[in-house]
C-alpha cells in the first residue's frame, strides 16, 4: 500500500473528504510554499500572502466537497484558481477600503505603501505595476511553469486572451527597462 | 527566442519572492485542527432531508397547470350556464355548403 508521500494530490483529496488529517497535512506540505509564492508575487505583501494560503487550505479543510473530482481537473489547477480569486477578491478589497479612505488616512497610507514599496526590488515594482490579470498571466506562466492551456483555465479565460495578456505583460516590462526590440535584428 | 526577450527573462528570473515564515505549513495543519470536525454523518443527514424535502417539489409550470385546471373548474362548477352558452355551436351543414360555394367560385 502506498504511503502518503507517495499518493497523488487527486488521491489525498478523496482522503481529506473523509475527514483524514494526515492526508490534509501531507497536501499542505506539499504545496503551501508554492501557493504562497504565487499569492506573494501577486500581492507583494508576506502576511497578506500567508493570509490567502491558510484561509484557502483551511476553506478546503471544512468543505472538501467543493472539489469535484469528477470534473478531472487536476488539484493543484483548481486549487490555483482558489487562491488567484481570493487574491483578486483582497485586491477588490483594499482598493475600496483606500478609496473610502479621509484625505489624511490616505497620504499615511500612501506613505506606509511607499515604504513598503522600497523593499522590493526593481523587476518587483515593475511588475506590481502591471494590471492584475497581466501580472498574473506572467506569474503562471513564467514562475509557476503552467502551460498556457492550464494558466488560460486557472484565469478563467480562452487561451488568445491568455497569449494577449502575456504578450501585454513582457510589452509594457519591455518598455519599463527600456529594453528595446530594435537590437533583436542584429 | 530574441535579444529582447532573453533580457526580460533574465530580469524576471532575479526576482524572489520573500520566503514564507517557517512554520506556514504547520501553521495551517494546527488551525485545521482546531476547526470543528465536518462529520460525514451530519452530511449524510442534511442530504438526507434534502432529498426528503425536494420530493415535495414541483416544477413551477405544474403549479401553473394545476392553478388554471382548478380555477376553470370551480368557474364550471359555480356557473355551467354560462360556459355552456359560450361554446361555439357547431353547425356542419352550414360549414359544408360553404366550403362547397367556395370551391365553386374558385373554378368558375
Amino acid at each position: 500500500m502506498k504511503s502518503l508521500q507517495q499518493q497523488t494530490d487527486e488521491e489525498l483529496m478523496i482522503l481529506i473528504k473523509a475527514s483524514n488529517h494526515a492526508a490534509f497535512s501531507t497536501l499542505v506540505t506539499r504545496h503551501s510554499d508554492r501557493f504562497y509564492a504565487l499569492s506573494y508575487r501577486t500581492l507583494f505583501n508576506q502576511s497578506d500572502a500567508e493570509d490567502i494560503v491558510q484561509e484557502s487550505f483551511l476553506k478546503l479543510w471544512r468543505k472538501p466537497e467543493l472539489w469535484q473530482d469528477k470534473k478531472h481537473s487536476k488539484f493543484t489547477t483548481w486549487f490555483y484558481r482558489i487562491i488567484v480569486n481570493a487574491c483578486y477578491d483582497l485586491n477588490k478589497k483594499k482598493s475600496s477600503q483606500e478609496t473610502s479612505l479621509v484625505f489624511d488616512d490616505y497620504e499615511q497610507a500612501v506613505e506606509n505603501e511607499d515604504l513598503s514599496h522600497q523593499q522590493l526590488s526593481a523587476i518587483d515594482v515593475a511588475l506590481n505595476n502591471l494590471p492584475e490579470r497581466q501580472r498574473m498571466a506572467l506569474n503562471l506562466c513564467f514562475y509557476e511553469g503552467l502551460s498556457n492551456a492550464e494558466a488560460a483555465e486557472v484565469m478563467g479565460v480562452r487561451l488568445k486572451a491568455l497569449q494577449s495578456l502575456i504578450m501585454r505583460g513582457k510589452a509594457a516590462l519591455k518598455t519599463q527597462f527600456n529594453i528595446s526590440e530594435e537590437n533583436d535584428h542584429e | 527566442m530574441n535579444k529582447s526577450d532573453e533580457k526580460l527573462n533574465q530580469l524576471l528570473n532575479s526576482s524572489k519572492p520573500v520566503p514564507a515564515s517557517s512554520n506556514l505549513a504547520q501553521r495551517i495543519i494546527f488551525e485545521a485542527k482546531l476547526q470543528p470536525e465536518f462529520k460525514v454523518t451530519v452530511e449524510y443527514e442534511e442530504t438526507f432531508i434534502k432529498q426528503f424535502l425536494r420530493s415535495f417539489i414541483f416544477p413551477k409550470p405544474a403549479y401553473a397547470l394545476a392553478c388554471s385546471m382548478l380555477i376553470g373548474m370551480l368557474l364550471g362548477w359555480q356557473n355551467p350556464d354560462f360556459i355552456l352558452n359560450t361554446l361555439p355551436l357547431v353547425d356542419v351543414d352550414n360549414d359544408l355548403s360553404s366550403l362547397f360555394l367556395a370551391e365553386v367560385n374558385f373554378y368558375e
